[in-house]
């Protein structure tokens, strides 16, 4: 009997120590034969242009091979920063993590130095930049892109644009109906983002509180608060009626499953539809910079050749690739 | 020689007992410092910002500082109380059938099936809360959004079962069998026995069963974030979107700086769901003690 | 008369055979509920399953490419876990069964334990994050993320133990002294061995429990994105259960087939977890009976 159960254990622990092996044998593959690597990569990627990575890979790999680098933050950014950490440690190597959690996520955890760089879509506020340098911090800001936040509605929806003032009124719980601002009798179903986003934030001082600072106003309890722009596009294309905002990023993600509407500031202001143009001649109304922040005191290697890179020709590509607007 | 050889050996058998009891009460320990920590930061919490506010509060808005409960208790009492009411004629019910009216091999073969259950991850019912039953829920009700108390509770009910139906179960078969020939005895017929004796001697385990299945709701976290919606607000229906205490925590956890007064805040209602969770315990197992008295 | 009696007991078998059929009924919505949500997985996700989906990183913004780093992570956390937990677990159930005293103090060990299984695990979330990650200064990180995990599956741990322990017979161990070993031989040579069956079930099931759980590793742990290797115990790793919450709200329109492969990896692997676990658990009932 007894010897059963020792046969059981012997099993468990050579597959425990297979499977261990296996993982540390592919470690060895992939750091050691980069070539191979590199020619099995080429062949099993469809669409990314890893290829052209892997060539570049072999001379700088070894440089941050032993560094680490955590990237946390903007849910905004999210995708963008796992496209350029992908690419990044494609060419150059290095391990990046990349987290989101939201705008304010970021900030609070570079300051708790949790993370060695904070994605943020918008402006750290004064009492976080004083939280960060009670703690001794040498805050560093970079605007990295530019993002227009466009407004997308569910493909049922017949209205092409909105004013600000309409806009308002409809996260405020004012309009409830479609019929209100031009559309079929239908009831509103407004998305909003939680309020860790910093598009939340956004939002609500420059459309919900028409940016005037004085303004209480507050979006209506009955919104849908979803975690990421990525659920309001999902909740979007998946139902009717609902109208959202998302970065413009996301848009092109979205592709056909969702309508963007055209934008104007008040009745008398032409209405501009979102898009990569716009926001870069600043004719769409509700654009913003999108942010990166570091401690300058505990900046690596790494991190500083990850901005470089960010804020390269290569870097801002992939973030006009993802859907934003290049800072120059 | 001998004698330092046996005081080694006490020394050593010292040492051991020492180190076998500080693992006995590790889960004192762990639960002690849960506990401080919850406190901990909910008197900080407190300090500054008035309890009256605080539990009669009707707006949840974190970035302006405005920590009303309400909101969030009664999303969590509106998801609870469907998913009771989903779960315990369906647990109660399948109990009685495998306890009791299942031949032998049925009962073999439902018990683990309806086991399995509980071991499949709370994402992965969020998962396919999501691709399945929101648009499910949408669709049969008419809504313009499948992300609803109701399509939470639904998802919920599932995930208590196993807890239901297995602490039911067993309560069922502590039954003594002289209960049963008693009663046939005297003419009654098997499903008479069932409802008049069985079932009402099983109770207080039956009641316990419902009571642990409800800790399992009240405490999920993954499914209802994933599934209700997540709009703070206070309303009565099954067919709206709502926040529970726990999706808000998982949602809001990492927000602010340490410290801040909405970190402190989310450890006030992780206190209080700690309270709730730990009542509801408690009564479940005062109920499965008297169970074990019956054997 | 007699006509009468025949009608009642007609109308008492017709009220048995309604009430025999509604809770038959009731069960087998359970049991299809069940089995519905299982098969359905695995017809959604068998098509995503291939060697290129276990073992390559995500690629294109995790629109294409595998789940290795998540797979992997889960793994370490599944060995950081267990390696804090059992010890732990096995001592703890060595203390309540073969040391303890029949007092109060033992009964409120044991409401504890009850009680810590019945603490909500994002609660456990919350108490990692304030201790391990904030307080200690592991930062999020997979020391942070096991131990909070490792405490969550303790009760597991310490029931199956202890219910193994309590079924060596009492004989075993008067045996043992009787010739002359010291009660701490006696545990690690006779009473140990014989309850193995037992602690490799709570193991077992511990591990699948801590395999699926979500809500303890976001804040202690999982990482978004992070296809390497983890470099040491302080490093961020990807999770299954964390990867599939990403891929369901947190990515922008990921290819299904992605999900539900997702999805199915993981219900896979907690299943092998839970019907080894229950297997061995009921084999040895079924010794115990024979």
């Amino acid at each position: 009997m007894k010897v059963k159960w020792l046969k059981f254990l012997v099993i468990a622990v050579v597959f425990i120590l297979t499977v261990t092996l296996s993982i540390g044998c592919k470690t060895a593959v992939t750091t050691e034969t980069t070539a191979a690597a590199a020619v099995a990569e080429t062949t099993a990627t469809q669409e990314t242009d890893t290829s052209k990575a892997s060539d570049e890979t072999n001379p700088a790999s070894s440089k941050f091979n032993d560094q680490e680098l955590v990237v946390s933050g903007s849910t905004t950014l999210l995708e963008v920063a796992n496209a350029w950490a992908e690419d990044f440690m494609a060419k150059f190597g290095g391990s990046i993590t990349v987290n989101g959690g939201g705008s304010g996520v970021g900030i609070t955890s570079l300051i708790d130095g949790t993370t060695d760089l904070a994605n943020a879509s918008r402006p750290m506020k004064d009492s976080e930049k004083q939280g960060a340098a009670s703690k001794g911090i040498d805050l560093k800001e970079y605007i990295v892109l530019w993002d227009g936040i466009a407004v997308i509605v569910s493909k049922n929806v017949n209205v092409n644009e909105f004013t600000f003032d309409q806009l308002s009124k409809i996260y405020k719980g004012e309009i409830t109906n479609w019929k209100d601002v031009g559309g079929a009798d239908a009831e509103i179903i407004a998305a909003a983002r939680d309020s860790s986003s910093g598009t939340y934030e956004y939002f609500l001082e420059s459309i919900v509180r028409l940016g005037n600072k004085e303004s209480q106003d507050e979006y209506s309890d009955k919104c849908l608060f979803l975690q990421t722009n990525a659920d309001i596009v999902a909740q979007i294309g998946g139902n009717e009626n609902i109208i959202g905002y998302v970065g413009l990023g996301y848009l092109k993600a979205a592709g056909d499953t969702v309508n963007a509407v055209k934008i104007k500031k008040d009745s008398s202001s032409s209405a501009v539809s979102p898009s990569v143009e716009t926001v870069k001649d600043r004719s769409y109304p509700i654009s913003r910079e999108l942010y990166v922040y570091a401690d300058g005191n505990k900046m690596t290697e790494l991190a500083q050749a990850y901005l470089d890179f960010i804020l390269s020709a290569d870097g801002q590509q992939i973030g006009i690739d993802v859907g934003f607007v290049p800072v120059k | 020689m001998a004698s330092s050889k046996s005081k080694f050996a006490k020394f050593k058998s010292f040492l051991i007992t020492r180190f076998v009891f500080v693992n006995g009460i590790i889960s004192i320990i762990i639960l002690g410092l849960i506990l401080a920590l919850l406190l901990y930061n909910s008197v900080r919490f407190f300090a500054s910002y008035p309890i009256q506010n605080f539990f009669g509060g009707v707006r949840w808005i974190p970035t302006h500082d405005k920590f009303g409960f309400v909101p969030l208790l009664v999303g969590s009492i509106l998801t609870t109380f469907a998913a009771i009411l989903i779960a315990v004629p369906l647990g109660v019910g399948s109990a009685i059938y495998i306890g009791e009216l299942a031949p032998r091999y049925l009962r073999e073969t439902l018990k683990p099936i309806i086991e399995v259950l509980a071991t499949i991850p709370s994402v992965v019912i969020g998962f396919i809360g999501i691709k399945v039953f929101a648009p499910l829920i949408k669709n049969i009700f008419n809504l313009g959004i499948g992300l609803t108390a109701l399509t939470g509770a639904v998802m919920l009910a599932f995930m208590s079962l196993p807890t239901i139906v297995s602490i039911s179960e067993d309560a069922i078969n502590a039954v003594p069998n002289t209960f049963r020939y008693a009663s046939m005895a005297l003419g009654a017929t098997k499903w008479e026995t069932t409802y008049k004796v069985v079932v009402p001697t099983a109770s207080s385990g039956i009641v316990a069963a419902v009571m642990l299945g409800l800790g399992r709701i009240v405490g999920e976290t993954m499914a209802v974030l994933m599934l209700t919606g997540n709009s703070p607000r206070i309303v009565f229906s099954f067919l709206q979107p709502v926040r529970t205490i726990t999706a808000t925590i998982a949602a809001e956890m990492g927000e602010t700086a340490q410290g801040g007064l909405h970190y402190s805040a989310l450890f006030a209602i992780g206190l209080v769901l700690f309270l709730i969770t730990f009542l509801i315990n408690f009564v479940g197992d005062r109920f499965t003690g008297r169970v074990k008295n019956i054997r | 008369m007699k006509a009468a009696i025949s009608k009642s007991m007609r109308k008492k078998y017709v009220t048995e055979k309604f009430f025999y059929f509604l809770l038959l009924f009731i069960t087998m919505i359970v049991v299809a509920f069940v089995l519905g949500i299982i098969i359905y997985l695995i017809v959604k996700g068998s098509g995503a399953i291939n060697w290129e989906f276990l073992s390559q990183k995500p690629r294109g913004g995790m629109k294409a490419g595998g789940i290795f780093p998540a797979i992997i992570g889960t793994i370490y956390l599944i060995i950081g876990t267990i390696t804090i937990s059992l010890p732990i677990g096995i001592f703890s159930a060595i203390y309540l069964n073969e040391y303890a005293a029949r007092n109060k103090f033992t009964r409120i060990i044991r409401l504890s334990i009850v009680n810590m299984a019945g603490v909500p695990s994002v609660v456990f979330g919350l108490f990692g994050l304030a201790f391990f990650v904030l307080l200690l200064k592991f930062g999020k990180s997979i020391l942070a993320g096991s131990l909070t995990l490792a405490f969550l599956i303790l009760p597991v741990i310490i029931t199956a133990t202890e219910e193994a322990l309590k079924a060596v017979p009492s004989t075993y161990r008067q045996a043992s002294m009787a010739l002359g070993a010291s009660k701490w031989q006696t545990i690690i040579k006779i009473i140990l061995p014989q309850a193995l069956p037992g602690i490799v079930t709570g193991a077992v099931l511990g591990i699948g429990r801590a395999a699926g759980e979500t809500a303890p590793i976001m804040f202690t742990v999982a990482a978004f994105s992070q296809p390497n290797l983890p470099h040491s115990i302080f490093s961020q790793v990807m999770a299954l259960p964390y990867h599939l919450y990403a891929l369901a709200t947190q990515v922008t329109n990921p290819p299904e087939d992605k999900q539900w492969g997702t999805a199915l990896v993981l219900l896979m692997i907690v299943l092998f977890f839970a019907i080894i676990g229950t297997s061995i658990r009921t084999r040895a009932r079924l010794r115990k009976k024979e």
